[in-house]
């Protein structure tokens, strides 16, 4: 996004369509969880969704204030960091309602996201090996 | 017409970007939920098996992305 620059004047509509997608993904995912939650048990559904709606208030809270260091952590790193937490999690939640009792209970998510980490850098440098070889590729 | 399958696949999109990643990450959720019960696996193995089959899920994806 970068990359494309920003409009001369009025607002950037490259920016608006991704934080629309990505929100609406997050979103949709949110909605999942508050139904898991809530088909947890009678009374479940209400708390679930005050639970998520002080979420949401907290991150645009913390948007508003993190906004501006967050801006100059590179685009690749910040995807980098959000994919390593959401796979740990996500295996850890995935673990949870399939009955696993995870080494540590809460902690072995330390333990996930290490573990998500050490692939992620692994396996980073064979996808830049393929983006430099078409880069190549494209300058001949 | 052409404007909603726009649509479908932006949405799609949004949830899948590698189909065969997708795929594979199914059914090694399946195999874990419907399998390793039978093998009298017992609940503290369960975790570590599912993250080493995305371990290996991942790295064989990356791989084949590399190839390509």
């Amino acid at each position: 996004m970068r990359r494309l620059g920003r409009p001369a004047q009025g607002w950037d509509r490259a920016a608006i369509a991704a934080s629309f997608q990505i929100t609406m993904l997050e979103g949709t995912e949110a909605v999942f969880i508050v139904v898991a939650i809530g088909a947890g048990g009678s009374g479940l559904l209400l708390p679930a969704s005050v639970g998520a709606l002080a979420a949401l208030l907290a991150v645009v809270a913390l948007g508003l204030a993190l906004h501006r260091p967050l801006a100059s952590v590179p685009e690749n790193t910040l995807k980098f960091a959000v994919g390593v937490l959401l796979s740990a999690f996500g295996t850890f939640w995935v673990g949870e309602g399939m009955g696993s009792h995870w080494p540590g209970a809460d902690w072995s998510i330390l333990g996930l996201v290490f573990g998500f980490l050490i692939i992620g850098l692994a396996t980073v440098p064979l996808a830049r090996g393929r983006a430099v070889a078409r880069l190549r590729t494209a300058m001949r | 017409m052409l404007w909603l399958r726009s649509v479908l696949t932006e949405i799609w999109g949004l949830f899948v970007d590698d189909g065969s990643f997708a795929l594979a990450i199914l059914v090694w959720l399946a195999a874990c939920w419907l399998v390793l019960p039978r093998f009298g696996v017992p609940p503290e193995a369960k975790g570590p098996i599912l993250f080493a089959g995305f371990a290996i899920v991942m790295v064989e994806s990356a791989l084949r992305r590399a190839r390509s």
